[in-house]
C-alpha cells in the first residue's frame, strides 16, 4: 500500500505542472466533440485558489486544536449533542438511505423480475425443444412392428401416391390448385425437358 | 464406329459373377474347419477388379448392347465405381468383424457379391424388364444378408419383414412396368421417353409412373414407404447395415434419376410436386423420430430415412443440375454412411453387446481412434463444412434453389438444423467423460488391416470430398450430361413398333 | 508488397491445421502435444504480427489478398484479405491461442492429443472467419468453428458437459440454417460469392427490396445469437460455466460481432439502416440485463457471461448506431473485450484450480495470502470497468459519446448508466473474492500465488491493457482505415442511380466503389 500512496503524494504535488494540451491530445479521438472553452479570470482563478488552501489550512487548525492540545473536547461536544453527533458519524445515513432505496430494489428486481425474464427465455428454449421431441414420439408410434400394420401403411402410401398423381396429371378444371407445381417452384412456366435438351 | 462387343457392356458384372461363383466353388471344396476369410479377400479383389473394369469402360464409346437392354455410359460408370467401392469397404469391414465361427461365411460374401452383380445391372439397365431382374438380384441377396445373424429373434425378423415388405413394393414396381408396357407397347426405356408423351392414354401412363415410383421409393426408404427401415437396420448385422444402407439405395436412386429424367422428363410437372412432398415427409419423419431414439442403429435407419429427403431435394432441380447434385449427394452420403457403420460395428462387435447410445459414453477416452472417427462421421452426417455431407447437402440445395423450390431448400436446412440435436448428442456422448462408475463390456474391437483399410476408404472420401470435391463433381456433372442425351447408338434400330 | 504477403494469411491458416496434425500423430509422451501446440501457436503468433507491421495505412480496401479458384460450379473461391476491420483481430485470435496453451498446461491431463489438436483446428476456423472473403468459404469456416468448442466442451465440462454442448451448438446451428439459404439464394440471382461484388449488387438495387429484406434478417439472425444479443443470449451462461478455459477465452462474441460488421452493414447497408432501432433498443436492453444480472450471479462464470452480454451488447450498439466513431470505437472495444476478458479467465481459472470451487460466497479475504492474483485481477477489473489510462476506456467512450451525439440521447443515457453497474458488480466482485474476512474455505486450503506460467501469460495482457489504454492510436490508425464512413453508404446508394458503373473484380478494394 505504501507505493501506490508515495506515488499518489507526489503527483498531487506536482500533478498540476504536466499541463492540459498533452491530455487533450491524448484525447484527440473525441476532439471534434471538444469545444474550446472561453478562458476564465485569471483573477478570480488567483482568489480561488487562495480560499482553497486557507479552507485547507483552516481544516489543519481545527484538527490540531481539537484532536492535539486539547484531546477532550470532541467527547464533550459529542456527549452535548448526541442526535447531531450520531448523525454526522453516520455520514448523515446517507448510505443506509441508498442502500434502501437505489441498491436493494435494483437487486431484488435484477434477481427476480430479470432473473425470471432469463428463466422465460429459457422456457420458451425448453418448450420448442420439448414440441419437436414429443412429435418424435409420436412418430415413433408408426414403428408398431406389426408386419401387416406396415403393408398396410405401404399399400396406402400408394394409393395416396397414385391419387396424386392421377389428379396432378389430370386435365380437368377441378383439380385442385396446390397440384399445380406453380405453387410450389414458383417458375414462370412447365419445363418441357427434350432429350439433350433443358429448358428454362 | 467399330462395333462394341456386347460384353463389354457388362463387364463388372460378369466379373463380379464370375467372383462369387468362385468364392462358392471354393467354399464348398474347402475343408470346413478351415477359416473362411480368405474368401472375403478374394471376393475384395474381384470387387476391386470390377472396379477397374468399370473404369475401363469409359474408354468404350457410349451405347448400348445386348438388344438395347444395357448401356455404358458416364452416369452408368459412375454408379458402377460408387457401388464396387462401397461393396469393397462392406467386404473389408466384414472381413475382420465376422466372428470365426459364423455359419455359412464363404456364402455370406458370395451373396454380397452376387448382390452387387444385381445393383449395378440396375444401374446400366435400359430396358425396363432388365431393371426388374436386376432389382430382384439385389434385393434377394439383402433380404438373406439381413437375417445372418439366425439365432437372435432381431434377425429373422428383420430379413422376414424385409422380404415381404420388400416384395411387395417389387410388385408395385412390376405392375407399373406392365401399365407402362400396355400405354406405349415397349418396354425400352428410350422408346417409352419417345412414345410417352404421345400414348393415347396418358393415364395409363401416369398410373405406371405412380406404381414405379411406388417400389423405388420403398427401395430409398423414403417416407411413407420408410417404415422397414428401422426393423430391418436394427436386426441385420452391421457390417450388412453397412451396405444395405448405401449400395441398395444408390442404385435405385440410379433408377430413380433414370425413370424421372431420362424416361418421362415430359411429365416433370407432375412428378416434382410429388418428390417435393415425399421429400419434405422424408426429412421431417426422419429427423424427428430420431430424436428420441436410444438405440443407435435405430437411430441412424431414422437418419437414413432423412438423408433420402435431402437427396429427394435434388430433384427439384432442373435438368443436370438436380442429376448431378444428386449422384455428388449418393457418393457423398454412401462414404459417410458406411464409414459411421464401420465404426459402429467396431464398437459394438457383431453380437452387439453395446446398442443404446449411453453405451458410448466416454468413447474417446476408451478408445481416441474410434472415438474420433464416429465424431468425424457424424459431423460429415450434420452437413459441416470441409466434410463430404456439407457439400452433398449444400449442391442438392443449391439445385433446389435454382429450380425454385426455395421454401424446400428452408425446410431442408432447417431440419438439418434439427438433426444436429441427435447425431450432436451422440458425439457429445461419446465425447463425455466416463462416469466412475460406468462398467461397460466393451468388446474388443478387432482392427486389422482390412478394417483399418476400410475405415480410411470411407474417411478419405469423406474428407475429400468435402476439400476437393471438383473431381468428382466433374464425375457427376458428366453423368449428368449422358442421362440428359442419351447416346444415339443407344436408341434401338429399325422403326419403332407399336403393338397392332 | 513481397511474395510473402500473397500467401501470409494462407499460411496463418495452414500453420495450425498443420500443428493439429502433428499433434494427431505423435505420441502423447513428455508432454508433447503441449510443446508442439505452444510452439505452433507461437510460429502463428508472429506470422499474424507480419500484418500490422506490414499493413499500408492510410490505404482503405483489403490487402494482402490471395484469391485462387476452388471450385467451378457453383464457383467458389480461395479468397482471403484483411483490411483495417479484421487485422487486428486476427491478431487477437493469435496472441490469444499461445495464452490459452499455457492456461491449459497443467489443468488438461486426460486425452491431451485430443484436446490440443482441437483447439489448434479451432484457431485455423477463427482466423478463417476473419480473413475469408468470399462468403461460402465464410460459411465454412464460421460452421467448422462449432465443432472443436463443442467437442471440447462435452469433453472437459465441469458437470453437464454434453448438456452445454448441445445448447451451444444448437443455438448457433439452427439459425444458420436460414443464413445458407440466403447465400445460396443471393448466389442464384448474382452468380458469385465474392464479397465485393455482392456489396455492389446489392447496393445498386438490382435485387429485389422485399427479398433482400428476408436476406439480411436471416444474415442477422444468425449473427445475433452468435454474439450473442438479448433475447438469445440462453447459451451463454452455461458455455462460460463448462467451457475450459482455454476455449471460453477465444469464443466469446468476437465472430459474431465481426460478421455484422462486415456481412450484415456491409452487404446490406439499407436494410441495416432500417432495422438499426431494433437493434439498438435490443443493444441497451441488453446491456441494462447482462449488468443488473450480473450484479446477482452467485457464480462467477455466470457473472462472467452476463458481463460479457452487457459488454457484448454495447458493441452492437455502436455497430447500428452507424456512426464512424462508434465504429471505431466498436472495434477497439472487441480488441479490449479480448484481452481483458481473457485476462480475467485466466485469473478466475487459476482460483478454481487452486480452490475448486466457482461459488463466490465460498471465497473471501484472499488478498492477504494471494496478492499478486489480487493486483492483476483488480487491474484487470478497472479495465473492463473503462477506467481511463486503460484499455477499456478508450472504447467505451467512443461508443458512449458517438450514441450521445449522432444517435440518441435517451439511449446513451441509458447505455452509460450501465457503466456504473459495470464497476458496481465488478469491484463488489473483487471484494467479495479478495477482500473482506477470510473464508473457511481460504483458511483451510493453502494455495500459492500465481506461478511463473501463470504470470508469464497474464503479464503481457495487463501490460497491453495499460499500452492500449495510453497509446490507442496505434491501433486507431489502422482500424479507422477498415471502417467506412456512414456518408460511403450514402453514397453507394446515391451510385444507384448514376450510371457510373465501377468495374468491380475480385480483387478491387472496396473503397473503389465509392470514389
Amino acid at each position: 500500500m505504501l507505493v501506490p500512496l508515495v506515488i499518489l503524494g507526489i503527483l498531487s504535488v506536482c500533478g498540476g505542472w504536466i499541463g492540459i494540451e498533452r491530455f487533450s491530445a491524448y484525447l484527440a479521438p473525441v476532439a471534434a466533440a471538444h469545444r474550446p472553452m472561453p478562458a476564465g479570470n485569471p483573477f478570480l482563478e488567483f482568489i480561488l485558489t487562495i480560499v482553497a488552501v486557507l479552507v485547507a489550512l483552516e481544516g489543519w487548525l481545527i484538527a490540531d486544536k481539537y484532536y492535539r492540545r486539547k484531546p477532550e473536547r470532541p467527547a464533550q461536544v459529542a456527549a452535548a449533542l448526541p442526535n447531531g453527533y450520531k448523525l454526522l458519524l453516520n455520514k448523515y445515513y446517507v448510505d443506509e438511505i441508498y442502500g434502501a432505496i437505489i441498491v436493494k430494489p435494483l437487486l431484488a428486481f435484477s434477481k427476480y423480475v430479470l432473473g425470471g425474464v432469463d428463466l422465460l427465455l429459457a422456457g420458451i428454449a425448453w418448450l420448442l425443444a420439448g414440441i419437436a421431441s414429443m412429435t418424435g414420439m409420436i412418430l415413433q408410434r408408426w414403428q408398431s412392428g406389426n408386419l401387416r400394420s406396415y403393408a398396410a401403411w405401404l399399400a396406402a402410401g400408394a394409393a395416396a401416391v397414385l391419387l396424386f398423381l392421377l389428379l396432378t396429371g389430370s386435365p380437368h378444371a377441378w383439380s385442385l390448385p396446390f397440384f399445380h407445381s406453380e405453387t410450389i417452384f414458383k417458375v414462370s412456366h412447365i419445363t418441357v425437358i427434350q432429350n439433350g435438351q433443358a429448358g428454362h | 464406329m467399330t462395333p462394341v462387343h456386347d460384353i463389354y457392356r457388362i463387364l463388372p458384372e460378369v466379373i463380379l459373377t464370375l467372383t462369387g461363383v468362385v468364392v462358392m466353388l471354393i467354399d464348398a471344396t474347402l475343408p470346413p474347419a478351415w477359416p473362411r476369410r480368405s474368401l472375403g479377400w478374394v471376393a475384395a479383389m474381384g470387387t476391386t477388379a470390377a472396379l477397374w473394369a468399370s473404369l475401363w469402360q469409359l474408354s468404350l464409346p457410349e451405347g448400348a448392347g445386348f438388344f438395347s437392354t444395357v448401356e455404358t455410359s458416364a452416369f452408368t460408370v459412375f454408379f458402377h465405381v460408387l457401388i464396387c467401392g462401397i461393396v469393397l469397404v462392406a467386404l473389408l469391414l466384414s472381413l475382420d468383424t465376422l466372428p470365426e465361427n459364423t455359419h455359412h461365411q464363404g456364402e455370406f460374401y458370395a451373396l454380397i457379391v452376387f448382390g452387387a452383380v444385381g445393383m449395378c445391372l440396375l444401374t446400366s439397365a435400359v430396358e425396363l424388364l432388365v431393371v426388374f431382374i436386376a432389382l430382384e438380384i439385389s434385393s434377394i441377396s439383402t433380404y438373406i444378408l439381413a437375417g445372418w445373424r439366425k439365432h437372435t429373434g432381431r434377425g429373422p425378423e428383420a430379413a422376414i419383414k424385409y422380404f415381404l415388405l420388400g416384395s411387395f413394393a417389387t410388385a408395385f414396381l412390376l405392375y407399373g412396368i406392365a401399365l407402362i408396357f400396355g400405354a406405349t407397347g415397349t418396354t425400352q426405356i428410350y422408346q417409352v421417353a419417345a412414345l410417352a408423351p404421345a400414348a393415347q392414354n396418358q393415364t395409363l401412363v401416369l398410373a405406371g409412373l405412380a406404381l414405379m415410383l411406388v417400389g423405388i421409393l420403398f427401395k430409398v426408404s423414403a417416407a411413407p414407404f420408410h417404415v422397414w427401415t428401422p426393423d430391418v437396420y436394427e436386426g441385420a448385422p452391421s457390417p450388412v447395415v453397412a451396405l444395405l444402407s448405401t449400395a441398395p439405395k444408390a442404385a435405385a436412386f440410379a433408377l430413380l434419376l433414370r425413370v424421372v429424367y431420362e424416361m418421362l422428363p415430359n411429365l416433370r410437372s407432375i412428378w416434382a410436386p410429388l418428390l417435393w412432398i415425399v421429400a419434405v415427409l422424408s426429412m421431417t419423419v426422419g429427423n424427428l423420430a430420431a430424436l428420441r431414439q436410444q438405440n443407435v442403429k435405430r437411430m441412424l435407419a431414422y437418419s437414413a430415412i432423412a438423408h433420402a429427403g435431402y437427396l429427394l431435394a435434388a430433384f427439384a432441380g432442373i435438368g443436370e443440375i438436380g442429376i448431378a447434385a444428386a449422384a455428388f449427394y449418393i457418393a457423398a452420403y454412401a462414404a459417410m454412411n458406411v464409414g459411421i457403420f464401420a465404426v459402429i460395428t467396431l464398437v459394438a462387435g457383431y453380437d452387439e453387446q453395446l446398442s443404446l447410445i449411453d453405451d458410448y459414453r466416454g468413447l474417446i477416452y476408451r478408445s481416441p481412434m474410434l472415438g474420433s472417427l464416429l465424431i468425424f462421421f457424424l459431423i460429415s452426417l450434420i452437413g459441416i463444412p470441409f466434410t463430404g455431407g456439407f457439400f452433398g447437402k449444400f449442391y442438392s440445395f443449391t439445385a433446389a434453389v435454382g429450380g425454385g423450390a426455395i421454401w424446400l431448400a428452408i425446410i431442408g436446412l432447417l431440419n438439418s438444423g434439427l438433426a444436429a440435436a441427435y447425431y450432436l448428442r451422440l458425439a457429445l456422448v461419446a465425447a463425455q467423460r466416463p462416469s466412475e462408475d460406468q462398467k461397460i463390456v466393451a468388446p474388443k474391437p478387432a482392427v486389422g488391416a482390412a478394417v483399418i483399410a476400410a475405415l480410411f476408404l470411407a474417411a478419405a472420401a469423406t474428407l475429400v470430398l468435402g476439400i476437393i470435391p471438383g473431381a468428382t463433381l466433374d464425375a457427376a456433372q458428366s453423368a449428368a450430361h449422358t442421362l440428359q442425351a442419351p447416346p444415339q447408338s443407344a436408341l434401338p434400330p429399325g422403326p419403332l413398333q407399336f403393338p397392332q | 508488397m513481397t511474395s510473402i504477403d500473397q500467401s501470409i494469411l494462407t499460411l496463418i491458416l495452414l500453420v495450425p491445421l498443420a500443428g493439429a496434425v502433428l499433434v494427431a500423430l505423435l505420441p502423447d509422451r513428455f508432454k508433447l502435444p503441449n510443446w508442439i501446440t505452444l510452439t505452433t501457436t507461437l510460429i502463428t503468433f508472429l506470422l499474424t504480427l507480419h500484418l500490422p507491421a506490414h499493413f499500408a495505412s492510410g490505404q482503405t480496401g483489403f490487402q494482402f489478398e490471395q484469391n485462387v479458384p476452388w471450385i467451378e460450379s457453383p464457383a467458389i473461391f480461395y479468397h482471403v484479405g484483411v483490411d483495417g476491420l479484421s487485422l487486428w483481430l486476427v491478431v487477437l485470435v493469435g496472441l490469444l491461442a499461445p495464452i490459452g496453451v499455457v492456461a491449459s498446461w497443467n489443468t488438461i491431463q486426460t486425452r491431451r492429443k485430443v484436446f490440443y489438436s482441437l483447439f489448434l483446428v479451432q484457431q485455423t476456423a477463427m482466423v478463417g472467419v476473419f480473413v475469408s472473403l468470399d462468403l461460402m468459404l465464410y460459411y465454412g469456416f464460421w460452421e467448422l468453428s462449432l465443432v472443436p468448442m463443442a467437442i471440447l466442451i462435452a469433453m472437459y465440462g465441469r458437470k453437464e458437459g454434453p448438456r452445454a454442448a448441445l445448447k451451444f451448438f444448437l443455438f448457433t446451428f439452427i439459425p444458420s440454417a436460414p443464413l445458407l439459404v440466403a447465400i445460396l439464394w443471393l448466389y442464384a440471382k448474382t452468380h458469385t460469392f465474392n464479397f465485393a461484388d455482392l456489396q455492389y449488387q446489392t447496393a445498386s438495387g438490382v435485387l429485389p427490396a422485399s427479398a433482400l429484406f428476408w436476406v439480411a434478417l436471416a444474415f442477422l439472425s444468425a449473427f445475433a445469437v452468435k454474439v450473442p444479443i438479448f433475447p438469445l443470449h440462453g447459451w451463454l451462461a452455461d458455455t462460460y460455466n463448462e467451457a475450459p478455459v482455454a476455449l471460453a477465452m477465444i469464443v466469446a462474441g468476437k465472430l459474431g460481432l465481426y460478421s455484422m460488421f462486415r456481412f450484415h452493414v456491409g452487404l446490406f447497408p439499407a436494410q441495416a439502416r432500417a432495422i438499426a432501432p431494433l437493434l439498438i433498443a435490443l443493444a441497451v436492453i441488453g446491456v441494462l440485463y447482462g449488468a443488473c444480472l450480473a450484479l446477482v450471479q452467485r457464480d462467477f462464470w455466470r457473472l462472467m457471461a452476463f458481463a460479457a452480454l452487457s459488454h457484448l451488447s454495447l458493441i452492437v450498439l455502436a455497430i447500428y448506431g452507424l456512426t464512424f466513431l462508434g465504429w471505431a470505437g466498436g472495434v477497439y472495444q472487441i480488441l479490449s473485450h479480448g484481452v481483458v476478458d481473457g485476462a480475467l479467465f485466466l485469473l478466475l481459472g487459476a482460483l478454481e484450480l487452486r480452490y475448486a470451487t466457482s461459488v463466490i460466497n465460498s471465497y473471501g479475504g484472499l488478498a492477504a495470502k494471494l496478492p499478486r492474483t489480487t493486483s492483476y485481477f483488480v487491474i484487470a477489473a478497472l479495465a473492463m470497468i473503462g477506467l481511463p489510462m486503460l484499455s477499456g476506456f478508450i472504447g467505451e467512450f467512443l461508443i458512449l459519446s458517438s450514441t450521445f451525439a449522432g444517435v440518441s440521447r435517451p439511449w446513451a443515457i441509458a447505455a452509460a448508466v450501465a457503466v456504473i453497474l459495470g464497476a458496481a458488480y465488478m469491484l463488489w466482485l473483487v471484494q467479495r473474492l479478495f477482500y473482506g474476512p477470510e473464508s473457511a474455505l481460504a483458511t483451510s486450503k493453502p494455495s500459492a500465488d500465481l506461478r511463473f506460467g501463470e504470470l508469464a501469460i497474464l503479464t503481457p495482457l495487463v501490460v497491453l491493457m495499460l499500452v492500449m489504454g495510453l497509446a490507442p492510436n496505434l491501433w486507431l490508425n489502422t482500424i479507422r482505415t477498415g471502417v467506412h464512413p456512414p456518408e460511403d453508404i450514402r453514397s453507394l446508394q446515391i451510385k444507384q442511380n448514376s450510371s457510373a458503373q465501377p468495374a468491380v473484380t475480385a480483387t478491387q478494394p472496396t473503397s473503389e466503389a465509392q470514389r
